[in-house]
């Protein structure tokens, strides 16, 4: 078995093309990388905005805000 | 590659822009310092956060349709031509991995591309995604502590990918449009990458709107303090070393400038392939600086944060015709540069209430439009390029340039996306958040953390004199 095109490196060097295994199968690996790339915006915003919407509860119960800020305050 | 000579060439090349790529990164270093020493105390993870993850989306997508975006565009498409072929940066291209320069696998490619591209497409990627990078990281910095992350993101990989690219493919290429109709120059990218990051800033903040509690209700502007100037200083500094990285990046280190009659003369050349060489470079950087500081530290009263920032502005004002200034010229205009954009930022910022958190605006597109315009007056009537059927370069050229940078691909897409973002309420973080600070969990977490590590250690404290007392 083999994944390369590389037979030898004692060949004629500058003959040789690409050295990485797999050739022939970029476009799937593009669409694969392509994808998780999507995928992972997709999911950063709703998780983004999850945080947010649960950050917003936490804060908004009886003088939550008005402490957090005084202890900013302290620790500035 | 069969010869000591050509080998040399190539390998020596290869190198050059290995180092500068290492270089330019500290820029980044120097951001992430810079923008974390400016904030709140309260905000310092999220801004660190926002920062570093633009590294990793630009990086991706400038590999998916950036690289491809600056040789395919360089003639508009539809100003001087078509959308010109470029399969090596495709990003299922083999000349996008290890290659050796032999006969190509896939027959989009030609001998001569694997010939001309195995050794060098890497580092040229790494050089102008370091770029795009850069101006993503510029905008940072001027919407911290009330962005929301998923808006600052898709920000950064619109300019960072897209639309600085498509300014490079127009202005800063041998062949762009720009340089070919305009006689457009722009050697060290006072408006390809800073005019343009600026323009775009400008209208996010635009829309975003100023920090809560930046201006009285008077109008007046209340200063913000850094919560670390060291952060904030030692960040310039790094800025200051990667730029000069990025000057470097800038040039092609040996072209053969006199190809004609079978005569030859090898040279330092700009992105233009007009001569120049790393000596004049290095004096118009030093010496912009040394203006734009001086000027930076004038006009501010000696305000350290403004006098570091004037040492920016200064080689960004400068950077349009650093590749032919003389370095007293590239004194005197950085130090005009930051004269005049110290006084736009405020007036800017009074007129139209726009918080901008570390000045960017003024910094970089400011500081990047003027320098376009001078370069157009100081170089009136050179060449633009080494082929004579161009433009050569003018103050209109400069004009028409500048504005296209800062209007037209810069200021235009952001403010058309930052309206769609403020619709649907994805621009900005909730109220609450912001006046509590966008780190306020990660601070209760480890609050709570501490605490229950401290009660572990006091029950094993109490044990432990139980243990003492009963022996």
């Amino acid at each position: 078995m083999k994944t390369g095109l590389v037979e030898s490196w004692a060949k004629n060097p500058s003959e040789m093309g690409p050295l990485y295994p797999f050739v022939g199968l970029e476009v799937p690996l593009f669409l694969i990388c392509f994808i998780v790339w999507v995928l992972y915006t997709v999911w950063q915003m709703k998780f983004e905005l999850s945080n947010h919407a649960r950050e917003r509860e936490d804060l908004s119960q009886e003088d939550r805000l008005l402490k957090t800020i005084e202890s900013n305050l302290r620790n500035h | 590659m069969d010869n000591e000579l050509s080998a040399l060439n190539v390998l020596f090349t290869e190198f050059y822009y290995w180092v500068c790529i290492v270089l330019m990164f500290l820029i980044h270093v120097g951001f992430c310092l810079y923008e974390v020493g400016v904030s709140r105390r309260k905000n310092m993870m999220h801004t660190l956060m926002k920062n570093t993850m633009l590294i990793p989306l630009i990086t991706v997508t400038f590999y998916f349709f950036g690289w491809w975006i600056y040789f395919a565009f360089q003639n508009g498409p539809g100003i001087t031509g078509g959308l010109n072929p470029a399969p090596w940066a495709q990003p299922w291209n083999e000349l996008m991995g290890t290659h050796m320069g032999g006969r190509p696998h896939s027959g989009a490619l030609t001998a001569k591309d694997t010939a001309a591209w195995a050794r060098l497409n890497g580092v040229f990627w790494g050089a102008f995604l370091i770029f795009s990078c850069t101006a993503g990281s510029i905008l940072s910095g001027a919407v911290i502590e009330r962005i929301r992350s998923s808006a600052f993101w898709l920000f950064a990989v619109m300019v960072g990918s897209v639309t600085w690219v498509i300014d490079a493919a127009w202005g800063w290429s041998a062949d762009g449009w720009m340089v070919q109709k305009l006689g457009y120059h722009d050697a060290y990218a006072s408006g390809v990458i800073h005019a343009i990051s600026g323009g775009s800033a400008l209208a996010i903040l635009y829309h975003l709107g100023p920090r809560i509690g930046r201006f009285r209700p008077d109008g007046t502007p209340r200063n913000f303090p850094p919560h670390n100037t060291w952060l904030t200083i030692i960040g310039l500094f790094l800025i200051y070393t990667g730029f000069w990285g990025f000057y470097a990046a800038c040039n092609i280190p040996i072209f053969d400038v006199d190809p004609s009659a079978g005569r030859s003369f090898f040279s330092a050349t700009t992105i233009y392939l007009t001569p120049t060489t790393l000596s004049a470079i290095t004096l118009n950087f030093l010496m912009s600086l040394a203006g734009g500081l001086i000027a930076g530290y004038f006009v501010s009263k000696g305000d350290p944060y403004w006098t570091f920032s004037g040492g920016l502005a200064g080689i960004i004002t400068a950077s349009a015709g650093n590749d032919l200034y003389h370095p007293l010229q590239a004194h005197l205009i950085g130090a005009f540069g930051v004269l005049c954009l110290y006084k736009l930022h405020y007036w800017v910022e009074r007129r139209f209430k726009i918080d901008d958190a570390v000045g960017a605006v003024a910094v970089h597109g400011y500081a990047g439009v003027i320098g376009v315009v001078i370069a157009g007056l100081v170089l009136w009537g050179y060449p633009a390029s080494p082929n004579a059927n161009y433009a050569r370069i003018t103050p209109w050229g400069q004009l028409i340039g500048a504005l296209i940078m800062f209007f037209g691909l810069g200021f235009l897409p952001c403010f058309l996306v930052a309206s769609l973002l403020k619709r649907f309420r994805l621009l900005r973080i909730p109220e609450q958040i912001e006046l509590a600070g966008m780190d306020h969990r990660i601070r209760e977490m480890e609050a709570e953390e501490a605490n229950e590590i401290v009660r572990a250690e006091l029950k094993a404290a109490q044990r432990s004199d139980k243990r003492e007392t009963a022996s």
